[in-house]
């Protein structure tokens, strides 16, 4: 509880003070002489009989006047209640661009389940009430609004990773509108990618303090975007296999590439990209019977 | 603390006063005096006849009217009367109340009956209503001065002693005549008993209740130690105005009381307040009441 005019409560204070003070003071006793205490005897003897009754007056009158003081210095205090943690607004910003569906460690996790496990242990480390979750892939998505933690964990199972770059502007402009309706408000990225300054302004300047998460290890945030086969030439044996391999990052990386059919090594070479560059390899290749053939 | 005895009695308010006469309805002794009373006996005016009846003195026969009807009368005159006139003062401290206190009123009162009883040919005493106090008895126009002189020579001090002064008046068996008592009666001895003996002594009384206006409608408030004038009692009380109003109701009850009582001793009662000039209360109160006229 917060007061807009708080000077008003040290005057209520000091009112309140006053009227205990002349409820409870007694006057200095003042001499009188008056030429017989006779009449006064008997009236004072009457009165013997009501003074409980004025006693419980003069308390309720207390009583009624410490109240109006009260209302009087509350209504001119101008108290006001917020309820900042049932309104506080969690909104997680997921990476979904196509290198968070990159496997990596020794247990070739996806980067996405990655960054949906901290998503989870963000969420229940804040005790946010609320959560909201936009999937900023090559379109950002409003992919639940302000919800409950129940519903994010549903909605965070539903995100998947698609092709393409974040579009962080557009999530920055989700997260601006949901800011506009809500005061209270955290912004957190979980992200597996390096971006430059320029890429995450707008989601900066949106969310004015940004939290970013990162998921996944030190490797070049370089993926496969692209791997498909096709009949080619006359044989329905003859195929050819495309493997697009992109660099996401802001700096030049080799990136190794092996093609594999079961245990057989089909092609494995580097390839050198650039900046944001992306290379496609081409494999002819026969078809032997069924097998899984993987890059 | 005494009073000038030209403060008494201003010589406007004196000529008022030889206008005024006292009415007396019964209290008078047979010896001569100026005051012709009702009582038929051997004065000079002719008053009335009366049948002859065996042991009349022969000398008042009226042999003219016994030539003619062939009956006995004897012709009867106006007894001239002395009127008693008894002064009472409450002389207590509480008679020093008011301004100006009630005491130079009861002075003025007493020497404004003193005066139109002295020069009515009464006989006129004046007590203090304290204990062992000398009783002045004066009568002719004469000792005027005396009058005077006595009642500016008193004092009011000391606790109220009403009862036992009147009843040793009362005992004293003097002649019936006017008794007048003035007093603010705030006192708790019995003094309606020692009325009450007096009119038992063939006496016509007359009670002058003597109050400040601020005794009966007091106002002052706030935390009070009142202290009584004539025993120095200390009385703490928080005045407020419920006390105020009670105090009112009281004080009006004990004159009511007080009315109640005089009424059925037949006594002429006057409750008076200093809030009123002297002159207005004897020529205008005393004057309704019956004690002047």
């Amino acid at each position: 509880m917060s007061f807009a005019a708080p000077l008003w409560l040290i005057a209520w204070a000091a009112a309140s003070g006053l009227v205990i003070w002349l409820h409870t003071h007694r006057p200095e006793q003042r001499d009188l002489r008056v030429p017989s205490l006779i009449l006064w005897k008997r009236a004072a003897q009457r009165i013997q009989g009501d003074a409980k009754w004025r006693k419980l007056i003069s308390n309720l009158l207390l009583a009624l006047q410490l109240l109006a003081l009260t209302a009087l210095g509350a209504v001119l205090a101008r108290p006001s209640f917020s309820f900042e943690s049932s309104r506080r607004l969690e909104i997680v910003v997921l990476d979904t661009s196509a290198s968070m569906g990159a496997r990596q460690g020794p247990n070739g996790a996806v980067r996405l389940d990655a960054a949906k496990n901290r998503a989870v242990q963000l969420v229940e480390s804040e005790h946010a009430p609320r959560v909201a979750l936009i999937t900023a892939g090559a379109k950002a998505q409003l992919a639940l609004a302000p919800s409950s933690p129940a519903a994010f964990k549903q909605a965070l199972g539903r995100a998947q990773s698609a092709a393409g770059p974040a579009d962080w502007s557009d999530a920055a402009d989700l997260v601006r509108t949901l800011i506009r309706r809500q005061e209270n408000t955290r912004v957190s990225v979980i992200t597996d990618g390096d971006f430059t300054a320029e890429e995450i302004a707008p989601l900066e300047a949106a969310a004015g303090a940004l939290r970013v998460e990162r998921v996944g290890s030190d490797l070049a945030n370089v993926g496969l975007v692209a791997f498909s086969a096709r009949q080619s030439g006359q044989s329905f044996a003859d195929y050819q296999l495309l493997a697009t391999v992109q660099n996401f990052g802001a700096a030049a990386v080799d990136v190794p590439l092996r093609i594999t059919q079961g245990e057989q090594v089909l092609t494995e070479r580097t390839l050198h990209l650039g900046p944001n560059a992306k290379d496609d390899v081409v494999l002819d290749y026969t078809y032997s019977g069924s097998a899984v053939v993987a890059a | 603390m005494s009073t000038a005895p030209d403060a008494l009695l201003p010589a406007g308010f004196m000529q008022k006063l030889d206008r005024l006469r006292l009415r007396s309805h019964h209290a008078h002794d047979q010896r001569l005096g100026e005051h012709a009373g009702r009582r038929l006996g051997h004065g000079i005016d002719f008053a009335d006849y009366r049948e002859y009846q065996p042991g009349d003195d022969f000398r008042h026969i009226d042999w003219n009217i016994y030539s003619r009807l062939d009956r006995l009368f004897v012709r009867l005159f106006a007894q001239e009367q002395t009127l008693h006139v008894d002064l009472y003062l409450d002389c207590s401290a509480s008679m020093r109340y008011g301004e100006p206190d009630k005491f130079l009123y009861a002075q003025r009162l007493a020497a404004a009956l003193g005066y139109i009883a002295l020069r009515e040919g009464a006989r006129v005493g004046v007590s203090r209503l304290m204990p062992e106090t000398p009783v002045l008895r004066v009568f002719g126009r004469r000792n005027l001065a005396r009058l005077f002189a006595f009642l500016s020579g008193l004092d009011a001090q000391g606790p109220t002693t009403l009862a036992p002064e009147l009843r040793l008046r009362a005992a004293e068996g003097a002649a019936p005549g006017l008794c007048v008592v003035i007093s603010d009666l705030l006192t708790e001895d019995d003094w309606r008993t020692a009325l009450s003996a007096l009119v038992a002594q063939r006496k016509e009384v007359h009670l002058l209740h003597l109050l400040a206006p601020d005794e009966l409608k007091p106002g002052a408030r706030g935390r009070l130690a009142l202290i009584d004038a004539e025993t120095a009692e200390r009385f703490p009380i928080a005045v407020d105005d419920m006390v105020l109003e009670t105090y009112a109701q009281v004080a009006a009850e004990w004159l009511e009381e007080i009315q109640s009582f005089a009424r059925a001793q037949r006594i002429a009662y006057y409750p008076l307040t200093t809030g009123r000039p002297v002159e207005a209360l004897v020529t205008f109160e005393l004057r309704r009441g019956g004690l002047l006229q």
